[in-house]
């Protein structure tokens, strides 16, 4: 399978890390964001603040923390609806929120940063087998010190909504 | 601590409200999409000027995917609603339907806006575009189509035919 080790940055914070000789995935990029697991944004208040937004204009601008927090709802929606779209990407090719689906994703993903380079490590594509159909994915990657690759993010495609 | 190191957390282990506008400017201008929409956001709450410049640098390299430029445009309507309405007016034909989602959501929060007489061409391209949409698309949502709808559909019959003439 793969090794898995935890990688320190420069605050403290350690990140668990698949490792096959100088690539590094994080768990997390594969286990939450591609599997759907990004918490849920607070869909009440959401609509609510909109529809004060909308409705109640003056009393919404009298106070400014409203806008501020209609835009963070906003935000966490979007990064919220990304994962979601990965999962259905996922799903789409026959593949699924197991482990060993997210093991497979994560030693292709081992692989591909074995063949990148500085000059290939924005959108590398690449393809997983899904049971269905093929996924495309584009991963980019960080090259850091003494040539370690890290996996800064990963998009499948097409998105929604293309 | 390098911008590179940030991206190996995740989004959720990263005080923004401690970082400096050039680490967030920096973040939101990086690979990793789920902390570049979060870093956007702190910077729009943060300076203005710097999240605006930002917000248009993406949405014109057509930077990250739909997800972080829906909330660039967000930004930038927010603080420029005239660098908005241009983008808006010159994408709504054809952008990604997630995009669509976040500028119908723009128009009903602010009718006040979309409703005055020198924007009201655009308003006509966009109802055209919704009503030209696959009853399929999972996006825009329902209750954001029939909300947009409620609040301009009134206005189409005659604004419609000025747009498309």
């Amino acid at each position: 399978m793969f090794e898995v080790t935890q990688f320190q940055v420069k605050t403290g914070k350690t990140v668990a890390c698949a490792r096959k000789g100088k690539v590094l995935v994080a768990l997390t990029k594969v286990e939450i964001y591609a599997m759907g697991k990004v918490a849920m944004y607070p869909y009440e208040e959401l609509r609510e603040l909109q529809q004060m937004k909308q409705t109640a204009r003056k009393e919404f601008d009298n106070n400014p923390e409203n806008e501020e927090r209609l835009k963070k709802i906003k935000d966490l929606k979007h990064n919220y609806e990304r994962s979601q779209a990965m999962l259905k990407a996922i799903k789409c090719v026959g593949l699924a929120d197991t482990v060993d689906d997210i093991n497979m994703i994560i030693l292709h993903l081992l692989s591909v940063g074995e063949r990148v380079t500085v000059e290939t490590r924005v959108d590398y594509p690449s393809i997983i087998e899904g049971r269905n159909n093929q996924l495309k994915v584009y991963s980019t990657w960080a090259v850091l010190e003494d040539d370690i690759k890290y996996l800064s993010t990963i998009r499948f495609t097409p998105e929604l909504g293309e | 601590m390098d911008i590179n190191e940030f991206m190996m957390l995740t989004d959720e282990d990263i005080d923004y409200s401690s970082l400096s506008v050039d680490i967030l400017k920096g973040l939101a201008l990086g690979d990793e999409l789920f902390i570049a929409t979060s870093a956007l956001g702190e910077l729009s709450r943060r300076n203005s000027s710097v999240a605006v410049s930002t917000a248009w640098e993406i949405l014109l390299n057509s930077r990250g995917d739909c997800y972080l430029q829906a909330a660039a445009l967000e930004t930038i309507f927010e603080y420029d609603q005239e660098k908005a309405l241009t983008y808006i007016s010159e994408q709504v034909p054809k952008c990604n339907t997630y995009i669509l989602n976040s500028i119908l959501e723009i128009m009903i929060e602010n009718e006040f806006v979309f409703k005055s007489k020198n924007v009201s061409s655009l308003v006509s391209i966009v109802l055209q575009r919704v009503k030209g949409l696959d009853s399929t698309t999972q996006y825009p949502e329902p209750e954001v189509i029939d909300n947009f709808l409620n609040m301009y559909s009134n206005i189409k019959n005659t604004q419609v035919v000025d747009a498309l003439t």
